[in-house]
């Protein structure tokens, strides 16, 4: 009885132990100023084809406030982590990036309230060539196709992006190879089941017939590795099949794959012939009202 | 004297609560949900002006139901007294949006005072302070306290007809009992959690009258007397008072309840983010509003609510008022056992228990003063141990504002150890005030902003308050935009994935921090 006459006498001083763990956990985190400080040394360590990865996630805005230059799109919205030998880690509050899980730390500098830590990925699977950036570069044939006839799509420049806001559709750049009826082909991003962003090439096939990407000077390479999906959080309730992604090289059939949105960002992969010839990847339709689709594909 | 001393304290705290209200509330931006209620209450204002100047043609059912039309979804009370505030008070207050706060702010004041003198009643001055303080000062409450919303009134206006019940029940009297119908019409006529009201009340009932009633009716006896009066005015009165204050329920009354009950029985399942999962159908997690409540009232008031609940179980204790308290307290979070129960809007779902839980904390202060008194007789100070019960949850409550729905308490490691765990930072997009001073200052002249999840009227309110340039044209549309804001949920993030591809960067030009963690951010478009 006294002893739980005791233990009810210290909840006052529970009350004091809470308020100073509330001022210790708000002053804790690291402000906007000190993101600034440590950009001039983030960009001395960032090299090219190495990502910075932030952890906790949650501060990776104000990294990319403070240096932005350490986000290049190509690497902030990667289709996946394996393509990458190495990543810049930028730790707060003791925290670790839980996709770099396994991975080894070969480099560690605290910087402030800041660990920077290179990770080496213990099974690299390096990128030769990535059809996204092809598309970008237009380094690719569009072209449309209807009954075995193919028609070309134009590549234009318009003024601005179109978008859809929260409930709408994706981005819709504004350098893109138009197929008529509205429909086209360009890079853009779309979310993925945990809503991040994966940059891929959005192609919106004809109602009947196929919209087809012919790549020419793929160099030679053991596989083709790729991704494809809708903007998960527009899709994610759409369990058909809705769209069919075929893959072929020097016209041998490579890979068929369907897609559904709930499916999320779907990985699927590829063995190539030993010859290399020009890739072809043909996007059809399975519904009417088939999503928009996007797919990312390299050369590995 | 004493009594004298007790209207004071009660007083005071109302007044003193509604000053701090006020004081505030300029620094609170405006709620997506808010901004649809100014709009229902402007609509409303101008039936009420009608009515004055030509009430044959405001009754009759087209001009009724072309100004009543709006947001029928929820009943109409609360939005017909921001309507009167705003009618009367508009130019009492520097910005406008005041007058519609102000009914939500009077009644948050109200429930305030009213779990005090609940607390003064059933515990002492001393209890009913640390309930009164505890309830006021929890980060949520503060931050809904504020709000032309209906979720601190819904839990002012259970609190009052349970404290009205609960005299009914101590003194049968008629008057009482029609005090009790015309406080359930106006709970009904508040928000929809006023539905499982009666549930409480029966389960109230069934534990503390009937095994007698079960008595009564085994032996023949006349059971029906034991059944409370005021039953009988929730059942004849309330109702009456429901429809009476709900012009939209004046025609088609059976249809249009219909369609009110359908709505909420059948709402949309929007998005939340829980321990680093958006859950946006069900299954909801069951333990959702179990550990949000953990993760945001301060653990010195859950604690000393545990004690009370203790202390008040004991057989020989079970005195009605603790009965009431915890079947509210049961009642307020019975539907999130159920995992179809929707979850999008936090902890304001079930804030209609906190009053009570609040009341078992005033419980279990009473028990930590016996303690303290038993322990160190010398130094057991009421004072000194209420202000350090009290203390962090008013630090607490004051550091969170304006940043309410990211507060998050020691427990979860604030605010940051909460984005840690992936639960939800913000929503409502009410944080565009504290972007502000970069959208005034980066925006061309007529500048379009892409306004993401601030609803169109409330950033007009923005605007009409002059918090934002009178200027700048709100749009729902990036690739117009010249400046985009993005209020961060995962589900969101999309949204910000349409301005990197249509801004060309993924640099942010200003963000809305709250102790680290990024809530909002803006960015302006560098060129064509």
């Amino acid at each position: 009885m006294r002893r739980l006459s005791l233990l009810l006498a210290l909840v006052p001083v529970v009350g004091l132990v809470e308020l100073a763990l509330h001022q210790y956990f708000a002053a804790r985190a690291p402000r906007q100023a000190d993101y600034a400080a440590l950009a001039p040394a983030l960009a001395k360590l960032k090299r090219p084809g190495v990502p910075v990865v932030v952890a906790p996630a949650w501060a990776e805005p104000l990294l990319r406030q403070a240096a932005p230059d350490a986000f290049p799109l190509v690497e902030l919205a990667r289709p996946d982590d394996s393509g990458f030998t190495r990543f810049l880690e930028v730790s707060l509050l003791g925290a670790v990036a839980p996709e770099l899980e396994g991975f080894a730390t070969t480099q560690t500098e605290q910087l402030g309230a800041f660990r920077i830590s290179l990770r080496e990925n213990p099974r690299p699977d390096p990128t030769r060539f990535d059809f996204v950036g092809a598309v970008e570069r237009g380094e690719v044939e569009v072209l449309t196709e209807l009954d075995g006839e193919r028609l070309p799509c134009q590549r234009v420049e318009r003024p601005r992006a179109e978008t859809g806001g929260l409930h709408g559709h994706v981005a819709y750049p504004r350098s893109r190879y138009e197929c008529g009826r509205g429909r086209f082909v360009g890079v853009t991003l779309i979310d993925d089941a945990a809503y991040r962003p994966r940059r891929c090439v959005l192609a919106q096939p004809p109602t009947a017939g196929s919209v087809v990407l012919r790549f020419g000077a793929v160099p030679a390479t053991p596989r083709l590795v790729g991704f494809m999906g809708s903007s998960y959080f527009i899709a994610r309730d759409d369990v058909k099949p809705e769209l069919a992604l075929t893959i072929s090289e020097a016209a041998d059939p490579l890979l068929r794959r369907t897609a559904a949105g709930a499916e999320g960002w779907i990985r699927f992969e590829a063995r190539r012939p030993a010859e290399p010839g020009a890739v072809e990847v043909k996007l059809r339709r399975l519904t009417t009202d088939t999503a928009d689709f996007c797919f990312s594909l390299e050369a590995r | 004297m004493r009594a004298h001393a007790d209207a004071w304290i009660t007083g005071g705290l109302f007044v003193g609560y509604l000053a701090l209200l006020v004081a505030t509330a300029g620094s609170l931006g405006f709620m997506r949900d808010e901004g649809f209620y100014f709009g229902a209450a402007r609509a409303y204002e101008a039936w009420f002006s009608l009515f004055a100047q030509s009430p044959a043609e405001a009754l009759s059912r087209s001009v009724l139901d072309r100004y009543w039309a709006v947001n029928h979804e929820h009943p109409a009370l609360i939005k017909s007294l921001f309507a009167l505030s705003h009618h009367f008070l508009s130019g009492a207050f520097a910005e406008a949006s005041t007058s519609f706060r102000l009914p939500g702010m009077l009644l948050s004041s109200l429930a305030v005072a009213v779990t005090y003198d609940w607390g003064r009643r059933a515990l002492g001055r001393a209890a009913g302070l640390v309930a009164a303080l505890s309830f006021a000062f929890m980060p949520r409450v503060f931050f809904h306290a504020h709000l032309a919303c209906f979720d601190l009134p819904v839990c002012a206006m259970w609190l009052v007809t349970s404290y009205v019940y609960a005299r009914s029940l101590e003194a049968p009297r008629w008057s009482l009992a029609l005090g009790v119908g015309v406080a359930y019409g106006l709970l009904l006529d508040t928000k929809h959690n006023s539905w499982i009201f009666p549930f409480a009340l029966l389960l109230h009932f069934a534990l503390t009258r009937g095994a007698p009633l079960l008595g009564d009716f085994k032996t023949g006896a006349k059971w029906w007397r034991r059944l409370p009066l005021a039953w009988a005015a929730m059942l004849l009165v309330a109702p009456l008072v429901f429809c009476a204050l709900w012009p939209w329920l004046w025609h088609d009354t059976a249809a249009r309840v219909r369609e009110y009950v359908a709505f909420h029985t059948g709402h949309d399942y929007y998005n939340m983010e829980f321990l680093g999962r958006t859950y946006w159908r069900p299954p909801m997690p069951r333990a959702y509003a179990w550990s949000l409540t953990l993760a945001t009232v301060p653990l010195v008031t859950l604690l000393l609510a545990a004690i009370g609940a203790v202390h008040a179980w004991a057989p020989s204790r079970g005195r009605s008022d603790y009965v009431l308290w915890a079947v509210s307290i049961l009642a307020s979070y019975a539907p999130w056992l159920s995992s179809s129960t929707p979850i999008f809007g936090g902890t304001k779902h079930w804030m209609t228990a906190y009053p009570f839980l609040c009341l078992f904390a005033g419980l279990g202060f009473t028990q930590v003063l016996v303690a303290l008194r038993r322990s160190w007789q010398t130094v057991a100070s009421p004072v000194l141990a209420g202000a350090c019960v009290v203390i962090g949850p008013v630090v607490m409550a004051l550091h969170a504002h304006p940043f309410g729905l990211s507060a998050y308490t020691p427990l979860v490691g604030g605010a940051p150890g909460a984005a840690t765990l992936g639960l939800n930072r913000t929503f409502w997009g009410y944080t565009t005030q504290s972007l502000a001073p970069f959208i005034d200052s980066t925006a061309p002249r007529r500048g379009v902003v892409y306004v993401h999840d601030t609803a169109l009227q409330s950033f007009a309110m923005f605007q009409e308050d002059g918090r934002l340039r009178a200027d700048l044209r709100p749009s729902l549309d990036i690739a117009a935009s010249d400046v985009a804001l993005y209020h961060h949920e995962p589900h969101m993030s999309r949204v910000e994935q349409q301005i990197w591809v249509d801004y060309g960067s993924v640099a942010p030009d200003a963000i809305a921090t709250f102790d680290g963690v990024p809530i909002a951010w803006g960015y302006r478009r560098k060129s064509q």
